[in-house]
């Protein structure tokens, strides 16, 4: 058959311009990181040798890591959720999940930056019904930074936790319960533990992602929540530095292939010890 | 059982976290105050009548429709073709080529954007909107590509099977069978490489200046040092707009699943 042979020309030309426009643009400037132009360290060792960096190092992978904490605690509830329901309700539920994972980053960050201000609806509740005195600082700080991507990533931990939920078998947790569980050991003792790479699967992801986040913290954070992507952004934009803002990138891609790396093997180690339980209905 | 109630509760209220900041910009734009205030005291279009009478608003929505535009052809033309490549071809490395088209999702976009500037910059295609439709491009493709690749594994061969043996040429089938049955995908992911671009902020970021300013730019600079209240208004149509152009995109999957092979 000819054509099955020839078929795969068909990805040159995508392939062609990844490589040039995306491949090699990121080699070349990664490459500026140390040959600039002439080999040298200095703009590798200035990560390690000034407090500054290495404490935005500490506070993205902090900031990322509560991230993960918060979206693993609100989102789990929700995939739950979808696990027990069915039909129209359980569409109804996914449907306004993704509906503000559709919306633009950048207007969801915005929306954030309104709830929250100094006069912004949430202090104004809070003050009306006198549970605060003074409005509560909750943008342009740790705190803003902290909700708004723990919002932008919560869709992805809900959806990573379903699509391992989903196939678990539904009728696990009533045949514990006839097996003499209550309700909430039979959810622990079953549903819990097979969701468990559902849940690697999702922190993984919130994570990594929250690793390279720019806008969101940008816009909802204070001086002090400056991650490690924002510090790229400012070497090369503003003091055109590309050799430090190439060697703050190769940090921050070193930061993923680590993590990415422990984390690959904790789920390795989890698969191994886990058992899968096939559906029978 | 009170565990049953106190679980939904918790869910809903998890809901309403999610769904609520998107709606309260709504209302928010047709506030009549000074600034922008949720609830609106009382309602207007003054901000409204601010978009449409600004010449730089408009500019920049103008801007971001054409290098959407062009992004979806660009994308679609290099992404579909390479779909087929990757499912019905037969070659060394296509699985690596199927992890390979995912990588401009899963990478650091500031370093992929911080990259590209770097390559432009001397090249003078920063404040251009060639360089943004290449940009977005880069982002574009997985979007097409890994949803088209997975409705071709999903294909009834069998249509065009028979095509062929009715005497119809490969390219003859190609067009009459296989591509209109493929319409709601082909459709679905050109209107999500258009919001993909559409929506994009790190790029153009980097890539605006001069005339070349889009509209998440416009924003972005709107709310980076003081909030500019018609941000409110742009971002109420960016809000209608993503909405209307997902609902479209499901509406479209669900009429064909009728024709595909379950």
């Amino acid at each position: 058959m000819k054509i099955r042979d020839r078929i795969w020309f068909g990805v040159l030309p995508a392939f062609l311009f990844l490589t040039f426009f995306f491949l090699l643009p990121i080699a070349s400037f990664i490459r500026r990181s140390i040959f600039d132009p002439d080999f040298t360290l200095q703009h590798l060792l200035r990560i390690v040798n000034e407090p500054v960096y290495v404490n935005v190092l500490w506070i993205t992978f902090k900031i990322a890591g509560i991230v993960t904490i918060l979206t693993l605690i609100l989102g789990y509830p929700l995939a739950y959720a979808l696990y027990k329901t069915s039909g129209k309700l359980k569409w109804l539920i996914l449907g306004l999940v993704l509906l503000p994972f559709w919306t633009s980053l950048l207007v969801r960050t915005f929306a954030f930056m309104m709830l929250l201000q100094r006069n912004g609806i949430i202090n104004n509740i809070l003050t009306s019904l006198g549970l605060v005195q003074t409005p509560l600082q909750m943008v342009y700080n740790l705190t803003g930074v902290l909700v708004g991507m723990t919002y932008m990533l919560l869709p992805y931990m809900i959806l990573s936790v379903y699509s391992v939920m989903d196939r678990i078998d539904p009728t696990i947790e009533k045949i514990a319960e006839g097996l003499g569980a209550g309700r909430m050991k039979a959810f622990i003792s079953t549903v819990l533990p097979l969701s468990l790479p559902g849940i690697l699967v999702g922190s993984s992801l919130v994570f990594l992602l929250g690793i390279g986040f720019f806008v969101t913290p940008t816009l909802l954070g204070g001086r002090t929540e400056q991650m490690l992507s924002m510090v790229i952004e400012t070497q090369v934009n503003e003091l055109l530095n590309w050799g430090f803002g190439a060697s703050l990138s190769v940090m921050l891609l070193a930061g993923l292939l680590l993590f990415g790396a422990v984390l690959s093997l904790i789920a390795l180690l989890v698969a191994r010890r886990t058992v899968h339980a096939p559906k029978f209905t | 059982m009170q565990f049953r109630w106190l679980f939904w509760l918790v869910v809903s209220i998890i809901i309403l976290f999610l769904i609520i900041p998107v709606l309260i910009i709504i209302p928010m734009s047709f506030g009549s105050g000074r600034y922008l205030e949720f609830p609106p005291a009382s309602f207007s279009l003054q901000w409204y009548e601010t978009f449409f009478t600004s010449v730089d608003w408009k500019a920049s929505a103008l801007v971001s429709l054409q290098v959407a535009f062009f992004t979806t052809i660009l994308s679609m033309f290099l992404g579909v073709p390479a779909s087929f490549a990757i499912v019905r071809g037969n070659f060394p490395f296509k699985r690596f080529l199927t992890a390979f088209f995912s990588l401009p999702i899963v990478f650091p976009i500031i370093v992929s954007a911080v990259s590209l500037y770097y390559v432009f910059a001397p090249l003078h295609l920063i404040s251009s909107r060639i360089g943004l439709v290449l940009a977005h491009t880069i982002l574009a493709l997985p979007v097409v590509i890994l949803p088209v690749a997975g409705a071709l594994r999903r294909f009834d061969r069998y249509l065009e099977w028979q095509a062929l043996n009715l005497g119809a040429s490969r390219i003859r089938t190609l067009v009459t069978v296989t591509l209109p049955l493929l319409r709601p995908v082909l459709f679905t992911v050109g209107l999500f490489a258009f919001i993909t671009s559409f929506d994009e902020i790190i790029f153009a970021i980097f890539f605006s200046g001069g005339s070349t300013v889009t509209l998440p730019k416009k924003i972005w600079e709107g709310l980076r040092f003081e909030i500019q209240p018609t941000v409110a208004v742009v971002a109420t149509f960016m809000i209608v707009f993503s909405t209307a152009v997902m609902v479209s995109a499901i509406i479209m999957n669900r009429r064909f699943r009728f024709l595909r092979n379950s």
